[in-house]
């Protein structure tokens, strides 16, 4: 991995050496800064402040050169107390934490080439985002997420770019991409004393004493990259994609053993499984309303169970997800809907989650004043839990380059299920974003 | 009294030749126009180059004077008869990204697919044609107007030669346009429009708009019109909104008909890529 950033660098550095045409390079800033306020604990979530640089260099219409960082302090170090390290991402790929309450990140950086006949090529670290539902993800899973705020950050920002190759040609009027990821990075989850730690994916090891191992990774550079596929045509009016990807699980599967240590009796080692994603997606637009959807079937994923131990045990399952959505504009009006079905075949127990799940999204916004203020309210809400989250937002633009946001985040629902588990992080927000 | 008499039939016969000098020349005139539909043809036929690059600045005013600006580039080609379009925003940072295109069929019963992408999710959307007379990003064109480009309509419209008229030093014909029906009068915005075209180019040079309800809605002028690669091209085109009071401002630079645009631009992958 090392060698192949070094050669993409000093391929970059040999290019702009002998190439005929000066590179023109582009310079943009966008700072945020967001301060938010819980009342179920009456204090300060976060104040944060972030810087993110970005630098275009095209040296011809054919070549660019693109790089992205983000500089971002806590300035009540409350969402990540005392963390010092970050090791789900590979070491190319990881935040660099400067003290407790700041970091810096690359957060992309990728040659282009535009090939002519032979299509179109991005190399380097990028973020990859393949389907068609808002909120909750299925076919969305080449790059992993930062969980720091659980879901509540934009994925733009949670999503993390992972070094990559893409490319993109065209057989006929089919649109042919090619993914390969030699990157072993993965979700970037809170840790145990952290406000949105995910209680609810932690095995239930009862009154066992249990010997936590470090996460056992993979380390091969060919054979544990991911690798992908996707055809999109568009044809009669119907924009349809096929997709594969085969996929480390971003989660990690905790194996669970008595332990060998007379201290612990159970000894518990997380890694990371291999699965296949094979799936698709469609929109079409009909009279006044947009229609999507998508599936994604997960061949031979890990899931953790109770059904044949006293404590968890992994099982490898076939699971089939799917979503179908309908956007509805009228006017300065969006009206949108998504039912989400979930379903992992023949296991009677699963942890922290029920062999069949089903959600529902629903997201209003409204434009006012020619775009310079939108209200915007969304809920995703679990029909079988009866958990969710609601989420109020404002935002107005003072100039054209800054914006005020506004806005609150409600979980709700029982403290044991998924957004439930959050209730306490409910909080109302208050920030400013401005671009040059 | 004879004296008053005659000073009255005098005038009357004065009176009655001013008005015949006032009405001959209008009724002759009327005669010899165009009818509302030649001339709507003639906008909707003119050259406007098989393909066109260009940079457009849009200036948002509010009723309070308060601007926002935006830039963006713009591609716009025929692929036969179908007419393709691509809009990229490139200032200010937090909008940057932003992508629009749509594809416009020739046949008018075949539905436009028009798409946006939103560099915040990193998706494109699909949106549905029957919301052209929606406002187009803020702006106080709607989806239609965008369309359209400075030509009339001549499927959404019936339309009537009104007169002649001198805008900018000009003649202009007018003509009135009515929806051909209730239902594209209200997927328009529009019960009524009225435009002044040039004689001499068939350029639009001033607009007016009423809206389902028959309120004066909006007035476009189009200000600056010159030829580029020997196409008529409007450079700037201001529109101002009679209810809200806001106003937007294009102004077209590096305008090239002559460079061929890739067919890539047109393509959705294009509008993830950026430009």
């Amino acid at each position: 991995m090392k060698n192949l950033i070094v050669v993409l660098i000093g391929g970059f550095i040999a290019f702009a050496g002998y190439s005929q045409d000066r590179p023109k390079p582009e310079f943009n800033l966008v700072g945020i800064t967001q301060a938010s306020y819980r009342w179920n604990d009456p204090s300060l979530q976060k104040w944060e402040w972030i810087l993110k640089p970005e630098v275009r260099f095209d040296f011809s219409k054919k070549i660019r050169f693109y790089v992205k960082g983000r500089f971002y302090a806590d300035v009540t170090d409350n969402l990540e107390m005392g963390r010092s390290r970050v090791d789900e991402a590979s070491r190319f790929s990881r935040r660099h934490l400067i003290g407790d309450r700041s970091e810096w990140e690359l957060r992309e950086t990728y040659l282009d080439l535009d090939l002519d006949n032979l299509g179109f090529l991005r190399v380097g670290k990028q973020q990859i985002v393949w389907g068609e539902t808002d909120g909750l993800k299925l076919l969305d899973v080449v790059n992993p997420q930062n969980f720091r705020e659980f879901i509540l950050a934009d994925f733009d920002e949670s999503r993390i770019p992972l070094w990559s190759v893409k490319h993109d040609f065209m057989v006929d009027e089919l649109n042919v991409q090619l993914v390969w990821i030699p990157d072993n990075s993965y979700h970037d989850l809170p840790e145990l004393d952290h406000p949105f730690f995910p209680k609810s994916n932690l095995p239930e090891l009862g009154n066992s004493q249990a010997m936590f191992n470090p996460v056992n990774k993979q380390t091969r550079f060919f054979k544990d990259s991911e690798f992908g596929v996707k055809l999109n045509q568009f044809k009669n009016g119907w924009d349809v994609s096929l997709n594969y990807l085969y996929t480390f699980d971003d989660f990690a599967i905790f194996g669970i053993q008595s332990s060998a240590d007379p201290g612990f009796d159970l000894a518990v080692t997380p890694y990371y499984s291999r699965y296949h994603v094979i799936g698709g997606s469609f929109n079409k637009a009909v009279n006044s309303i947009s229609l999507r959807g998508e599936v994604a079937a997960n061949i031979n994923r890990e899931f953790g169970t109770l059904d044949s131990f006293d404590f968890p045990s992994n099982v490898t399952k076939n699971q089939l997800s799917s979503a179908i959505g309908v956007d509805w504009l009228p006017g300065e009006n969006m009206f949108s809907a998504q039912v989400f079905v979930d379903k992992v075949f023949n296991v009677k127990t699963l942890f922290g989650r029920d062999p069949f799940d089903s959600f529902l999204t629903f997201l209003y916004r409204r434009d006012l004043f020619n775009d310079s203020m939108t209200l915007e309210f969304q809920e995703i809400h679990n029909l079988k839990r009866g958990d969710g989250l609601a989420r109020v937002s404002a935002n107005y633009f003072l100039l054209s380059n800054l914006e005020l946001t506004a806005g609150t985040d409600l979980f709700y629902g029982d403290e044991n299920e998924l957004f439930g588990q959050f209730t306490k992080q409910n909080r109302m927000s208050l920030g400013l974003k401005w671009g040059i | 009294m004879k004296n008053l008499k005659n000073q009255i039939g005098k005038s009357a016969v004065i009176l009655l030749g001013i008005l015949i000098a006032l009405i001959r020349p209008f009724a002759s005139g009327s005669q010899s126009l165009p009818s509302g539909m030649e001339i709507a043809t003639k906008t909707d036929i003119r050259n406007d180059g098989e393909n066109v690059s260009r940079k457009l600045t849009m200036e948002l005013i509010d009723k309070r004077g308060k601007s926002r600006t935006r830039e963006t580039k713009t591609f716009r080609k025929y692929f036969g008869k179908e007419r393709r379009t691509a809009i990229f925003y490139e200032t200010p940072s937090n909008v940057k990204g932003t992508a629009f295109l749509v594809y416009d069929y020739p046949d008018v019963n075949e539905d436009d697919d028009q798409w946006l992408y939103l560099p915040a999710l990193r998706k494109t959307r699909r949106i549905s044609a029957s919301n052209r007379g929606d406002y187009f990003l803020g702006t106080d064109f709607t989806y239609e107007d965008i369309k359209l480009e400075s030509k009339l309509s001549v499927e959404d419209y019936t339309y009537k030669t009104v007169g002649k008229e001198m805008i900018d030093g000009k003649e202009t014909y007018v003509v009135v346009g009515l929806p051909v029906d209730k239902e594209t009068e209200k997927e328009l915005g529009y019960s009524k429009i009225k435009a002044w075209v040039d004689a001499e180019n068939w350029m639009i040079r001033k607009g007016e708009f009423w809206d389902v309800a028959g309120n004066h809605l909006k007035t476009t002028y189009i200000k600056d019109i010159k030829q580029v690669q020997n196409i008529w091209t409007a450079l700037t085109v201001q529109v101002k909104n009679h209810k809200t009071g806001h106003k937007t401002n294009f102004t077209f630079s590096e305008v090239d008909y002559t460079t061929v645009i890739d067919d890539d631009f047109f393509t959705q992958q294009t509008l993830v890529r950026g430009l």
